[in-house]
């Protein structure tokens, strides 16, 4: 009798419990924003890769996306790569985003774009949040990343695996054009219709808007990277070197970039015997036109993008064949 | 620690598993000791005020009861010997010394309660009036809840003095009493009698799966009135009270209505939570609204809204006023002058007044408080009877059956929309404002303009769903007060069911609340409307 009692109790408890996770894991990720075009896509993309058909990892913020197309090297130099990052990711998101994407893949050279170096962990807002951990799949690594940048286990704990909690105010807004998404509903059922995997990450911005050109700032006082950068940093290049992949930091062409910027990553790499690629000293060898190839005065647009890449691929080729 | 915050939560399972861990004749110590954490969150200096003004009325109750005790033992002693002279002097001596007492511990509670609340209030408008330098008592702190347990307190010395109740031999009870964590925010106004025997019971039922269900349900119930209905539809009341200059015509209104369903769903959704509560806890409190959107009239109105504090005015002022022996000679004068039943209603009418004045001045020092929930409901009331000879009139020539359901749906929406009109006063930030928002509630704006501002600026979202919502809002209470006026409880309905729908239920609730709740980055965690009185 009593164990029979125990035993109903049991199945309620369980069907309830059950039935409670199941409904909240399918709604969930129709409340969720998606940046479609933007860093949603960009993410989401990545898994639909075949597993270890990449050679070259590009990881960092929107000035990286921004910057290679890994279409075009994928493409027209056969130079397989992806660009797998999000807007506002800091260098400690930036080695969460590579240990993610080695699970899959086994690249040879993984590329790092530093200008996001001296952007500590509690300078990050709710949108970066937002970008960085919205579109990645449900994990521990994900959730102890979430913890160091935000310094908020709640926080951390809902954008790890319960967004909803954080979004539950969309029921009202859910399939506009909010937050740079266009249609939730139709993203969640059909996410593939949404992207473009022959752009493998890259986003091409046809807008101009000149700008004066970096290294124009002629500021040259050395910068204090935080802690966690180098400890992201230093922990990316362990483990590729534990894996025997080469790892190269490189710094987009951009007008906010100074030469002290430069020299302070420069010295870090010099110091833990890293590879530093400033861009931003190899404008005339690209080609950069500050009146053309600048979508703002952080981002390349497509042209920008176009000559830059162009000028990556020799490089990159050179670095596989060693 | 508001009681929307999961610190609420924590601190009432950790109280309520330590409670339920103690012997029952020691689990009043347990609610002592955690009404006084639960106060200490909110204010460390308030605590002092609250158990001062505990401990004065101890001494009185004390005090009155030693002088009752007297009396009988003199009674006793004298039974045979005193003639019939004697004991009424001596009756009326023992009676003058009790009511010095009781008006002198009123009187300093009253006074703590001027000071804190009204007095910086007044001194400031009385300084801009007239140019003065009165003291503001800028230093002056809000004892957390002290509308609320000053009336309860003056209410327990009272009931000892009119021997109700004996007067309570244990200071700490009295102290429990003011200070109840579950009513000290605000309300219910608690009778000593109805709740410090079920806190201080030797046997208390246990806490069964079905008991269990009930109080949760309540509670569940509770916050989704407060978050999900609240919270959400006071976004376009706030938005249109704080910038009515830019909304007119259906936009006030709208704005209005959604004011009356937010106060209505904060304040007995609260109360629905801490009933619930004190249920967990093996207490009955007493149920502060029943239906009130159902009244006929403003008078019906008035005993299904804040019920407790429309008894207890009534019973302590109202009552008393009645009987005093000022209002007995007004009677008698006007009897005399105008007849029997003028001298039986102008005190009447002139005891509902000051009822009325002083309901309104419990909400605030403003004019808009005074007036809206307190002049202006006497006027409803007041004229509702002058001209009601004149409404039984009009009614048989238009042949109007009062018992047909038309006609009640006709009173309560005109209820209704009076009392809508009270509450501009009341959510106005100054009578002028009021005055200004049904001005433009006349003014007709070019079409589009109605919704236009707030859905757009204020809140966020699609136009359509924001107003199925309100519309929803209003449906969903509606249904579940039809149920309870006609004699059903929706959590009997649902406990009744098989588990399959019980649970499908549950879950809608829990959805509900984790869905369209009013919390997060995206909210401002609002406090209940009636935690600033």
């Amino acid at each position: 009798m009593l164990k029979n009692r125990y035993f109903r109790w049991s199945l309620k408890i369980i069907s309830a419990v059950l039935s409670f996770s199941l409904i909240f894991l399918f709604i969930q990720p129709f409340f969720v924003p998606k940046y479609i075009g933007g860093s949603t896509t960009i993410v989401s993309g990545y898994s639909y890769l075949d597993k270890n058909s990449i050679d070259v990892l590009f990881l960092g913020s929107s000035q990286m996306f921004c910057t290679v197309d890994a279409g075009m090297l994928t493409d027209k130099y056969d130079i397989s790569s992806y660009d797998f990052g999000a807007s506002g990711q800091n260098l400690t998101m930036s080695e969460y985003y590579y240990t993610e994407a080695l699970k899959t893949q086994s690249p040879n050279l993984v590329i790092l774009e530093a200008c996001q170096i001296f952007l500590s962990n509690d300078k990050i807002g709710d949108d970066a949040l937002s970008w960085n951990f919205d579109p990645m799949n449900i994990s521990i690594k994900e959730f102890t990343t979430a913890q160091q940048v935000c310094n908020n286990n709640i926080k951390a704990f809902n954008y790890s695996f319960t967004p909803l909690f954080l979004y539950h105010d969309r029921w009202n807004s859910i399939g506009d054009k909010d937050s740079g998404g266009e249609n939730d509903i139709d993203y969640v059922i059909d996410p593939k219709k949404y992207i473009d995997l022959s752009s493998r990450g890259f986003l091409a911005r046809d807008h101009v808007e000149p700008q004066k050109l970096a290294f124009y700032n002629d500021d040259t006082s050395l910068k204090t990277i935080p802690q966690e950068s180098k400890t992201a940093i230093l922990k990316i290049a362990e483990d590729c070197k534990n894996r025997n992949i080469k790892l190269v930091l490189f710094k987009s062409p951009s007008s906010s970039w100074t030469k002290g910027d430069s020299l302070s990553v420069k010295h870090f790499a010099e110091e833990n015997s890293l590879e530093f690629i400033d861009l931003n000293e190899k404008l005339t060898e690209i080609g950069i036109d500050e009146n053309s190839d600048f979508y703002d005065g952080a981002h390349l647009n497509t042209n920008g993008a176009k000559k830059t890449t162009k000028y990556l691929a020799i490089l990159l080729q050179s670095y596989l064949k060693n | 620690m508001t009681i929307t915050s999961f610190t609420f939560l924590g601190f009432v399972l950790a109280t309520l598993i330590v409670y339920r861990s103690f012997p029952v004749k020691k689990q009043w110590w347990v609610l002592l000791a955690a009404s006084i954490i639960f106060y200490l969150s909110f204010s460390i200096g308030g605590i002092f005020v609250m158990i001062g003004t505990s401990l004065l009325t101890y001494f009185s109750g004390i005090m009155v009861q030693k002088q009752k005790d007297k009396h009988n033992a003199w009674l006793k002693e004298n039974k045979k010997n005193a003639d019939k002279e004697t004991r009424k002097a001596k009756k009326a001596f023992y009676q003058k010394r009790q009511k010095l007492i009781v008006a002198g511990t009123v009187a300093v509670t009253i006074g703590i309660l001027f000071i804190c609340k009204y007095y910086g209030v007044l001194a400031t408008r009385f300084n801009g009036l007239f140019n003065t330098s009165l003291w503001t008592a800028e230093n002056i702190l809000l004892p957390l809840g002290i509308s609320y347990y000053s009336l309860q307190l003056i209410g327990y010395l009272v009931d000892v003095n009119r021997d109700i109740i004996p007067a309570e031999r244990n200071p700490l009870k009295v102290i429990l009493y003011g200070g109840f964590f579950l009513s000290i925010m605000q309300g219910p106004f608690n009778r000593y009698n109805d709740l410090m025997p079920q806190i201080c019971a030797e046997k208390r039922q246990k806490l069964t799966y079905v008991n269990f269900k009930f109080a949760v349900l309540k509670i569940t119930g509770g916050y989704i009135k407060k978050l999900c209905i609240a919270d959400q539809v006071g976004i376009i009341a706030n938005e249109v009270f704080t910038n009515y200059n830019n909304y007119s015509g259906l936009g006030i209104l709208l704005g209005i209505v959604c004011f009356a369903i937010q106060l209505y769903a904060d304040f007995s959704g609260y109360m629905d939570i801490v009933i619930g509560i004190g249920q967990l806890f093996g207490i009955n409190m007493p149920e502060n609204f029943r239906q009130p959107f159902f009244s006929r009239n403003m008078s019906e109105f008035w005993k299904r809204w804040h019920i407790t504090l429309g008894f207890w005015l009534q019973d302590y002022v109202f009552f008393p006023l009645l009987k005093s022996s000022l209002f007995k000679r007004i009677g008698k004068s006007i009897t005399g002058k105008l007849g029997k039943d003028a001298g039986r209603r102008i005190p009447t009418y002139i005891g509902l007044f000051i009822l009325w004045t002083l309901i309104g001045a419990w909400h605030g020092a403003g004019f808009n408080y005074v007036f809206g929930v307190g002049i202006l409901q006497f006027l409803y009331i007041f004229l509702g009877e002058i001209c009601d000879p004149i409404f039984e009139k009009m009614k048989k020539l238009l042949h109007i059956n009062d018992k047909k359901l038309y006609w009640h749906i006709f009173q309560s929406v005109r209820t209704t929309a009076l009392m809508m009109l009270a509450w501009v006063f009341f959510n106005s930030k100054s009578f002028m404002q009021a005055l200004r928002m049904i001005r433009n509630i006349f003014v007709v704006p070019r079409l589009g303009q109605f919704f236009a501002p707030f859905y757009s600026e204020a809140v966020n979202g699609n136009y359509l769903r924001n107003t199925i919502f309100i519309a929803v809002c209003i449906v969903v209470i509606l249904f579940a007060d039809l149920l309870h006026e006609k004699g059903k409880s929706l959590r009997t309905i649902i406990c009744d069911r098989p588990y399959p729908i019980r649970l499908a239920f549950y879950l809608i609730l829990a959805f509900t609340l984790i869905i369209f709740g009013a919390y997060g980055n995206q909210y401002v965690a609002s406090d209940f409307i009636y935690f600033k009185f």
